[in-house]
């Protein structure tokens, strides 16, 4: 009560505070496309009805009985149906390829429009040379740092990644695997390139997450990246995979937005973000990427 | 390359002085000269009109209040007028310079403004557009908000001035920032003009003398700001009685107290306001805080001002403000028990303010030449901190945990000037100078203490990168009349801003032109490069003391701006002017926080969280101002468009700018029905703020493409600012009775704010409603506002 005081006095003093309920043009629902697709993977597509701002339902209604329709390159290839165990459309015909233009066109007798998008896998670019250097250095507050290495050969072209850094344990898990994000310190500017929205892996700040950065820097070039991990955390690891995605451009817009609207919307001060929509009168993300990694066994 | 800065600063300036001072013909001719003072309390007269009654040459007193007028041998009819003021005519043969100390007669009876029947220069005579003057009478008799008169409130009901958001002082000119007005307080810049989140501004309006808005056409001898010139001058104080003026309101009371320290030499003016609801709410806050402690908020002003004439020659001038806000809040808790000891301290602080200081030294070289010395110092500082201390254990081993969190931001400023008037003919004016100022940035650093039994003490600040830059500049500014139809105001201005060893330089044409179409009707015309080396960081329209001033640095750009304006000016007798303008407007390098970045952040420097755009504005304004009579006042009407683009906020697409307003009006009214009473009233009206509202939800894909009802709803925005919140508009009036007594006279001020309850939209918010549904809630800050003030002056 008494902090409250210290917030609400300067109010106090100058504000009668009145609200009033305003109603809003309800925005029509739109077919919401969610999509991720990857070179010899399953088609996996989320596909919902969008909600009204005013609409409290817990879930949002799946449209399980929309014709979901898949083209390869402007033709038809297959159309996809409803797997109500997963709660999602599935196929495992038709794997999608990398190069080739993918669109998806969603229908359903309630919703007004036809919802579509289209977009491509990036070609697969390779982890190189992924290597361990143990106990290369002593921070001031006394922890030991070993250095992983890994390169990659950039396409030419604008390209854009996403990496994270994932341990393995048989034993941590209490007997069974276990597989968790490994925390690394890099400074290495090409992590923040593209990245407009937000900063990371500069200086000491420890990433412990995915991260998504473009090829700005390193345009047509090899790149040899380098991480610090703390000794301490490769205790009673087994193995560690770099792993990165190339991926598209929408893939790349869409995830940022998605973080940073996700991350900023308990914070008043912050602007709302507008999360990239690459459906075309409708909602979500239909983006493709291309999956490598490299394993190192500890 | 000391040089070369020199040789790019000021090559334009010297060629620019050599054609004028080469093309000025010289004949036999004498020079009138000297100072134009208030009769009754030696106060200087800014503007006042001194002219040949028989040819119509002349001129007018500058800010100081001296003129010049240079005219062939010949008998002459002086003529110095000033609007309010009995005229001075005096019949001369001008065969040898003269200098004179004029002195008007007031004839102005309180807070009344008669008709003169003198000529003054009216609006379609000046060279100068986009500009406005408001005596202070004028301001101090509008409706009161909560008592208080705001000088910037003023200003916001003049056309191509938007407010923001409800009940906030800051200034949006042209399609402008707040950050992009050159507040000057007698000279000197006042980087924060709030207080209380910007529901009052510092500025005092018993300590004010005049006050000048120019937003477009600007004047070679400003510089340093994209959007607009606010110039506010304090009384100068009475060289003859003392006087005081003082009035009690319901949130705060203020005095000014003035009069000779050398009686017709030396004057002084102090001028005080606080606010005291902390002290009426102390013994209710009490009894919340049984421990101790307690939280209050309290703002304050001091202004003060010296002058001293030394001579006929020279004057000197000192004058400085201080001002400060202060939240606090103390909450003390204690649970001993025996020798079982537990106590806990927690403080917060917020405080912010300004502090000036000028001292200005003129000198009359010649009968033509005149000049100004100015050295001042303005620096802002925010500081907020947050520290807890708790003592527990069981006596005499009492552990010891302090945690103390500070963050700070500021910016200081040293700086000189000097600045000469110089006046070789009738209708042909000069100015030029020079100046710098060295400016100390520390935008946002966090301080962390922490102290614990046992464990050794940590002390670090983080982001405390501190930047100093140097700004120069010069000016050169000819107001010329060609003919009898042509006025023309020329000059240019150039700068440079040194910083980590960087240089920036720029150089800025300016050009405003009148035509005479008929007598009483002119066209004018202007074009004005402008640009800025400071930027100010703001996350919200609302003026938080958080707002953080930043330099332009070696990644971020001085922001520049071009604005053409084009429009025609009327004056009807008795003193009503009409004035139609259109303009057009772009900003470079304007900067923003970037997509979900704000001054809180703690990753990387201020630097990594902007993101650098353009801006353009472009719209017409209407403005009808009766000056004087009984019933005084004004309509202004704008109809503008706005734009902001970044290359990271919104996909790189352009949107509308948070204030950008289709239709604004203002009328205000100020009418003297006898010497008892007098009547004001002002309406708003303005086209609904832009925000951005989300219109739809739906679900997230996780970053490996997982499907599952728990990923993160996602809100649709159509675009950045795409919602429109409904209209603002609000009916404010006031009613003043006068009473006069032998000790002095006094007032009484009933002023209604919101007087038919609008419920203007303040923000929206998107949550709960009372029954539980989702919804969109609109939040109004102020509904209708009665307060009363009692003034007086003796």
């Amino acid at each position: 009560m008494k902090k409250l005081l210290f917030i609400i006095f300067p109010l106090f003093l100058v504000a009668c505070e009145l609200t009033v309920v305003i109603d809003l043009p309800e925005q029509e629902p739109k077919a919401v496309i969610n999509a991720f697709f990857a070179p010899d993977s399953a088609w996996r597509v989320e596909v919902v009805k969008s909600r009204a701002m005013y609409d409290t339902a817990y879930q949002f209604s799946p449209l399980s009985n929309a014709t979901v329709r898949i083209l390869k390159n402007g033709q038809f290839e297959q159309q996809l149906s409803f797997d109500s165990n997963r709660g999602y459309f599935y196929s495992n015909q038709h794997k999608p390829t990398a190069g080739d233009a993918y669109s998806i066109e969603v229908s359903d007798l309630s919703i007004k429009d036809t919802a579509s998008a289209i977009d491509t896998i990036p070609a697969y670019v390779a982890v190189n040379n992924f290597v361990i250097n143990k106990n290369i250095s002593i921070t001031p507050e006394g922890d030991t740092l070993s250095e992983l290495k890994f390169d990659i050969d950039d396409p030419g072209g604008p390209n854009y990644y996403s990496i994270n850094l994932l341990a393995y344990s048989s034993s941590q898990g209490g007997g069974n695997p276990f597989v968790w994000n490994l925390c690394y310190q890099s400074n290495d500017p090409v992590l923040n390139s593209g990245n407009n929205w937000i900063q990371v892996g500069i200086g000491d700040n420890s990433i412990c997450e995915r991260i998504y950065f473009s090829d700005d820097l390193i345009d047509g070039n090899n790149h040899q990246f380098s991480f610090k991990v703390n000794a301490f955390d490769l205790y009673d690891v087994d193995a560690i995979f770099i792993v990165l995605s190339s991926i598209s451009k929408s893939y790349f817009n869409y995830s940022l937005t998605r973080d940073l609207q996700i991350n900023t919307g308990s914070n008043p001060f912050a602007e709302p973000v507008i999360v990239y929509n690459n459906v075309s009168k409708g909602f979500g993300i239909f983006a493709g990427y291309n999956i490598a990694y490299a394993m190192l066994n500890l | 390359m000391k040089q070369i800065l020199t040789m790019k600063v000021f090559q334009p300036a010297f060629l620019f002085l050599f054609l004028f001072i080469s093309s000025l013909s010289q004949a036999q001719r004498f020079t009138i000269s000297g100072y134009i003072e208030d009769e009754s309390s030696g106060e200087k007269l800014i503007g006042a009109n001194v002219y040949d009654a028989k040819t119509l040459n002349g001129t007018a007193s500058n800010t100081y209040g001296f003129f010049s007028l240079t005219l062939p041998e010949d008998s002459v009819e002086l003529v110095i007028s000033y609007i309010g003021y009995q005229p001075y005519r005096q019949k001369i043969f001008l065969n040898k310079n003269i200098a004179l100390h004029i002195r008007l007669n007031a004839v102005i009876e309180l807070n009344e403004i008669v008709v003169s029947g003198n000529k003054t220069e009216t609006i379609d005579e000046k060279s100068q557009m986009s500009a406005v003057k408001l005596p202070a009478a004028q301001i101090k008799s509008l409706p009161a908000f909560m008592g208080e008169v705001d000088v910037l409130k003023v200003i916001q009901l003049l056309p191509g001035v938007q407010s923001g958001n409800e009940g906030s002082s800051g200034l949006y000119v042209r399609g402008g920032s707040p950050d992009q007005n050159l507040i000057l307080l007698d000279g000197v810049p006042v980087y924060n003009v709030n207080h209380l989140f910007g529901f009052f501004s510092v500025f005092n309006a018993d300590a004010i003398n005049n006050v000048e808005l120019i937003k477009g056409g600007f004047p070679a001898r400003y510089g340093g700001r994209l959007s607009s010139v606010l110039s506010i001058n304090m009384k100068e104080g009475n060289k003859k009685t003392y006087h005081g003026t003082g009035s009690v309101g319901i949130i705060a009371s203020k005095l000014t107290l003035e009069g000779p320290l050398i009686t017709d030499k030396a004057s002084f003016v102090i001028s005080g306001r606080r606010t005291y609801i902390d002290l009426l709410a102390k013994p209710f806050i009490a009894k919340q805080f049984p421990d101790g402690g307690g939280v209050g908020y309290y703002f304050y002003d001091l202004n003060g001002k010296i002058n001293y004439e030394l001579n006929e020659k020279d004057h000197v001038y000192l004058s400085a403000y201080n001002g400060i806000d202060k939240f606090y809040f103390k909450d003390v808790y204690r649970d001993n028990q025996g020798s079982n000891i537990y106590e806990s301290n927690t403080a917060a602080r917020l405080a912010w303010g300004n502090l000036t200081g000028v001292m200005r030294w003129n000198h009359q070289f010649t009968q033509k030449l005149f000049s100004n010395a100015t050295v001042n110092y303005s620096k802002y500082q925010f500081d907020v901190s947050v520290s807890d201390e708790t003592l527990q254990g069981i006596l005499p081993a009492i552990d010891t945990f302090s945690a103390n969190l500070r963050y700070f931001s500021g910016i200081r400023d040293w700086s000189g000037k000097l600045d000469f008037d110089y006046i070789p003919a009738p209708n042909h004016f000069i100015k030029f100078g020079i100046g710098s100022i060295w400016h100390t940035f520390t935008p946002g650093a966090i301080q962390f203490k922490l102290s614990n039994t046992g464990t050794p003490p940590l002390d670090t600040t983080l982001s405390n990168n501190k930047t100093v830059a140097t700004e120069l500049d010069y000016y050169l500014e000819d107001d010329m009349k060609i003919g009898n139809r042509i006025k023309m105001n020329a000059g240019i201005h150039g700068s440079a801003f040194l910083v980590d060893g960087q240089n920036y330089f720029s150089v800025q044409p300016r050009l405003s032109l009148r035509f005479m179409i008929i007598p009483g009707l002119s066209a004018k015309a202007s074009y004005a490069q402008m640009a800025q080396y400071i930027h100010l960081l703001t996350n919200s329209g609302v003026g938080l003391p958080t707002d953080l001033w930043v330099p332009t640095t070696k990644r971020i750009k001085p922001e520049n701006s071009w604005q053409i304006a084009a429009g025609l000016a009327k004056s009807f007798d008795p003193d009503i002017e009409i004035s139609l303008e259109g303009y057009y407007k772009v900003m470079n390098n304007i900067i923003e926080y970037k997509e979900g970045s704000s001054f809180v952040d703690l990753n990387g420097t201020w630097e990594d969280r902007v993101t650098a755009g353009k801006g353009w504005a472009y719209g017409s304004e209407l403005f009808i101002q009766k000056k004087s009579g009984k019933t005084t006042g004004w309509i202004g009407y704008t109809l503008s468009w706005t734009y902001r683009q970044f290359a990271d906020i919104n996909f790189g697409k352009a949107f509308p700018y948070k204030y950008d307003r289709r239709h604004d009006v203002s009328v205000a009214v100020m009418h003297k029905l006898n010497k008892s009473w007098d009547f004001s009233a002002t309406w708003v009206y303005g086209t609904g703020n832009a925000i951005s509202l989300p219109l739809a939800q739906y679900p997230s894909i996780s970053p490996w493409g997982g499907i599952s009802p728990w990923t993160p709803e996602l809100y649709y925005y159509k675009e950045r600012n795409g919602y429109r919140m409904a209209s603002y508009h609000r009916f404010d009036f006031g009613v003043t009775y006068h009473r006069e007594t032998p000790w002095g006279q006094h007032s009484l001020n009933l002023s209604v704010y919101n007087a038919y309850n609008r419920k203007n939209p303040f923000f929206i918010y998107y949550g709960w409603d009372d029954k539980g549904n989702r919804a969109f809630t609109q939040v109004s800050l102020f509904p209708l506002l009665p307060s009363l003030s009692y003034n007086f002056n003796f």
